[in-house]
């Protein structure tokens, strides 16, 4: 087959499936699969049970459920309230300062999981309806959490950073480092969006004044109660910090940070919240099963759909496509960077990352880039997939905690983060730095 | 005309002066200069298959030709075990005995048997290198956190006292790096692509007495061979021909490379004298040998032929 | 487990025996992964005490977590199937109704089915081929095979069924 006509086959096939709402897993599968049959005959349908095993037994993919599980057993405790509660304590004197600390819980999560769902959803509980019962316009309540759930993937741990890692062999450990700086840098953004977000509402029976007023009176009635807030999340923080410790400072590989970090996560939510009974711990297998088992399939089949594609020639010819243009470097990243945006509309990060990764690595190292710097690039891109349609994971997880706020609303609250992450890519590329000084730093 | 077009699949960076990498794309570029109706598309760096789905793909005829360490299809066959056995080979000049020896006639029969042919022969020499001390006689092992490239090695360096962590070699550096590991044994090409000089201290070139060789041919599929015509096979032998005497005289000089930039880069460069050697093996056949003889039919005999070559 | 769907809901008779035993079948295997998945956390912090407190080697560690999580996500995927879990592009079946997105909802389920169906039966063929070749893992631990890719076998036939019980469950 002429790998021009099947790559548009291919495409129309998979556009079609996901269309009429087959889950992304079995669509990507579906269409490598009959593809494949297609063009090299029946063997690849005997043998496709070998493709598809090998390539996600291993190792490095551990990783992955595994830091959800620890982001689940933190979300399924009562930590994600109190550590909401003590940004509360600190934050809430600040005009708009509800919604700036609602960041804040998230970026401080997201450094506990390695999920963006799991992220939004773990603070999004908490705090959209508190945000919406001082007085907070919906659209700031949902995009503040929205956008700030994403961090998830780009504060360490991160998801995408290991499959990154993993389909481009860089280091895992570096990666996640690269992340910290642009990471911290974005939720400023996000902060200085909400303040202004929080400005423009005036009119709305002035939320801040509400929320300033409101806050005023918890934190004299509940200083005694957050602080003791504080002191139940001190524990899980020490856990995060002792992880990077393990991973930067010689213990441990990722994968097993991972475990240890899940294991301990486990504990101390049993321990601290005195989450014995079987109901809880229920709970949180439950929700750590559901993620990573969605997530590890659409991985196998974002494998098997590289394959497909690599086996029918159209990686190889799109690639050469885009390296024959010989265009300027800056013109190639931005291409790059539409490309991503578009597939990230449609797809997880985890899928794109996957299916790209064998066409980007070629082109983004012989133009002289660095992957590391790349990999932060990439993941804010994703970033902004994840809050846009039609497919949002953390649009999905906003509309499962607020039915009733219009996805109108939903929408345009969340489209100016979209741009400040639009301009977090600007700036990274503009000052690489943001990302390359810390691993620099650290690991020279 | 009618093109066949073969699918060559490897492991190894494309494009960027990896002598496996060479070595098959020599192939191609030989195979289309016969003009025998034959081509052959090379996919570098695990673009198609994964390294260890290779061997599968291949002899159900999915792939047609691949460059691969045999030891990754010791799961299926685990007489491969023997071609990457510590001591087996001591030299590229020992390799190319071997070669021609009834060892590797018992290894080849077992290829054949699985589904595969040998287009060329290629024995990749080693180093082990430390950031501790240097690796010469057992002893200098002891307590050392040890990354060793394939499972016998695993099991004669535990034998000798090392504590042993498998990962892939790309996740080397960073394990040095951070201290999880001390000391790592991998491929001379691998220990110059990974930059590994920047973290240890001392080196263990493989000289005239190297403990690490790996068998890594280029095989075509059976199935896929009997389809060729006569001047299709003999094009693809010629060509296997050439890159294996191309892979013989690079090898050696991958070794000098290797020692050239570690020694630039202030490490340390020592080899094993004869003596380190035996206690070595010694220490191979109370383990690794012993295993391997023990759950491989077969196995003795394999030990037995391969230490038979002089 | 919890699960989303109503009792009441369920169809009697054959059809709703046949969606009641799925779901049975469904969350026992997601118990028996959420147990593998523990027990692939508990033998990586296992394996990090060995190296790293008692500066030990570790042969089967590596290799047993990554058979048990892997085993743990497939088992787990006619559960995540059974509450809705697989993420979708539903935009348009949503913006239909009546028979239109009644015929959608039913395309995109047999698509579904079809893929897994064929998954199953590859998985079965892999589990078939590395038992009677005796396939091994080739390291040192080396165990056989055919154990670890039998978990996939399993989950994705249970997920091929329990497709079928979201048909039934659809269209009645
Ligand atoms: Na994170
Ligand atoms: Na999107």
């Amino acid at each position: 087959m002429d790998p021009v006509t099947a790559g548009i086959a291919v495409a129309i096939g998979l556009v079609v499936l996901m269309a009429i709402g087959t889950p992304i897993a079995f669509a990507l599968g579906g269409v490598s699969l009959v593809a494949l049959v297609a063009d090299r005959g029946v063997s690849e349908l005997t043998y496709f049970g070998e493709t598809f095993f090998d390539r996600i037994a291993e190792f490095g993919f551990v990783a992955i459920p595994m830091f959800i599980m620890m982001g689940a057993a933190v979300a399924s405790s009562p930590t994600g309230r109190d550590l909401y509660r003590s940004l509360d304590l600190w934050l809430g004197k600040l005009p708009g300062g509800l919604a700036i600390s609602n960041i804040g819980a998230c970026s401080i999560f997201a450094a506990l999981s390695g999920s963006s769902p799991a992220t939004c959803a773990a603070i999004g509980k908490m705090g959209i309806p508190e945000m919406r019962k001082r007085g907070y316009p919906d659209g700031v309540a949902a995009g503040c959490i929205a956008a700030g759930g994403t961090l998830g993937i780009l504060i360490p741990p991160s998801v995408t950073m290991i499959i990154y890692g993993i389909s481009t062999e860089t280091s895992i450990g570096r990666l996640f480092i690269a992340g910290v700086v642009p990471g911290f840098m974005l939720a400023g953004l996000f902060m200085v969006w909400t303040l202004i977000a929080c400005k423009l509402a005036g009119g709305y029976g002035n939320p801040m004044e509400i929320a300033s007023e409101s806050i005023k009176k918890t934190v004299r009635e509940n200083v005694d109660a957050n602080l003791k807030a504080l002191v139940r999340v001190l524990p899980f923080l020490g856990v995060v910090i002792g992880i990077l410790f393990a991973l930067y400072g010689g213990v441990a590989t990722p994968s097993e940070a991972a475990g240890v970090g899940a294991f301990l996560c486990l504990a101390l939510a049993i321990i601290i919240y005195r989450m014995w009974q079987v109901k809880p711990i229920k709970l949180i297998m439950r929700d750590s099963l559901r993620e990573s088992v969605m997530i590890m399939l659409i991985i196998a089949a974002a494998e098997v759909f590289a394959y497909a594609l690599s086996s029918l020639f159209i990686t190889q010819t799109v690639a050469g496509a885009i390296a024959d243009l010989e265009v300027n470097r800056w013109v190639l990243m931005g291409v790059v960077n539409v490309f991503l945006l578009v597939a990230g509309f449609f797809l997880p990060p985890v899928a794109v990352i996957v299916m790209t990764a064998p066409i980007l690595m070629p082109i983004i190292l012989s133009a002289n880039f660095d992957p590391y710097w790349f990999a932060v690039i990439l993941t804010i891109n994703l970033e902004i997939g994840l809050i846009t349609p039609p497919v949002g994971l953390n649009l999905f997880i906003i509309n499962s905690i607020a039915p009733d706020i219009s996805q109108r609303d939903v929408l345009m609250g969340s489209l100016p983060y979209a741009l400040c992450m639009v301009l977090a890519i600007l700036l990274l590329c503009l000052f690489p730095e943001i990302a390359l000084w810390l691993p620099n730093l650290l690991m020279g | 005309s009618a093109q066949t077009v073969l699918r060559a699949s490897h492991q190894f960076p494309g494009g960027q002066g990896d002598v496996r990498d060479e070595m098959v794309q020599m192939m191609a570029d030989k195979v289309a200069e016969a003009d025998v109706g034959l081509e052959i598309e090379v996919y570098p760096g695990q673009s198609l298959f994964k390294a260890k789905e290779q061997w599968g793909a291949l002899v159900r005829g999915r792939l047609d030709i691949t460059a691969l360490p045999l030891d990754y299809a010791s799961g299926r066959h685990p007489e491969f075990s023997a071609t990457l056995m510590p001591g087996l080979v001591r030299n590229h000049e020992h390799a190319q005995r071997l070669n021609d020896s009834e060892f590797m006639d018992m290894i080849k029969e077992v290829i054949q048997e699985g589904g595969a042919r040998v287009l060329a022969d290629a024995w990749l020499s080693g180093a082990f290198a430390s950031s501790q001390n240097c690796i010469t006689s057992p002893e200098t092992v002891e307590g050392q956190n040890f990354r060793a490239a394939g499972p016998a090695f695993e099991q004669m360096l535990e034998a000798a006292g090392a504590s042993i962590a498998s990962m892939p070699s790309s996740e080397i550096y960073t394990a040095m790096q951070t201290g999880v590991l001390d000391a790592a044994n991998t491929s001379s090409m691998s220990f110059i692509s990974y930059r590994l000089y920047e973290q240890v201290d001392c080196l263990t070139e493989p000289g005239e007495h190297a403990l690490w060789f790996m068998y890594e041919p280029v095989l075509i599929s059976e199935q896929v061979w009997q389809g060729l015509d006569e001047a299709q096979q003999q094009a693809l032998k010629a060509a296997g021909q050439e890159a294996e005497e191309f892979f013989a005289t690079e090898a050696a000089a991958i070794d000098q490379q290797m020692v050239e930039v570690f020694e630039e880069n202030g490490v340390e460069v020592v080899s094993m004298s004869e003596e380190d050697y035996n206690a070595w093996l010694e220490i191979a056949k109370q383990s690794s040998y012993k295993n391997f003889a023990d759950n491989v039919e077969n196995g003795q005999a394999l030990i037995d032929a391969a230490l038979a070559v002089e | 487990m919890e699960h989303s769907h109503t009792d009441a809901t369920t169809p009697g008779g054959l059809v709703g025996g046949y969606i009641r035993l799925m779901d049975r079948l469904s969350r026992a295997t997601a118990y028996l992964a959420a147990a593998l998945f523990i027990a692939g956390v508990v033998v990586v912090c296992q394996m990090v005490f060995v190296r790293y407190i008692l500066g030990m080697s570790t042969s089967w560690q590596t290799e047993f977590t990554v058979f048990s999580v892997t085993a743990a996500m497939l088992l787990g995927s006619p559960y995540v199937l059974m509450t809705g879990g697989h993420v979708a592009v539903t935009v348009l079946p949503d913006s239909l109704s009546g028979l239109p997105r009644r015929l959608m909802r039913l395309a995109a389920s047999l698509v579904g089915f079809g893929f897994c169906a064929a998954l199953a039966y590859a998985s079965w063929v892999y589990v078939a081929e590395a038992w009677h070749g005796g396939w091994t893992t080739g390291t040192v631990w080396n165990p056989p095979l055919w154990p670890a890719v039998l978990p996939m076998a399993v989950g994705s036939t249970l997920l091929t069924l329990q497709y079928v019980a979201e048909i039934m469950r659809g269209e009645v």
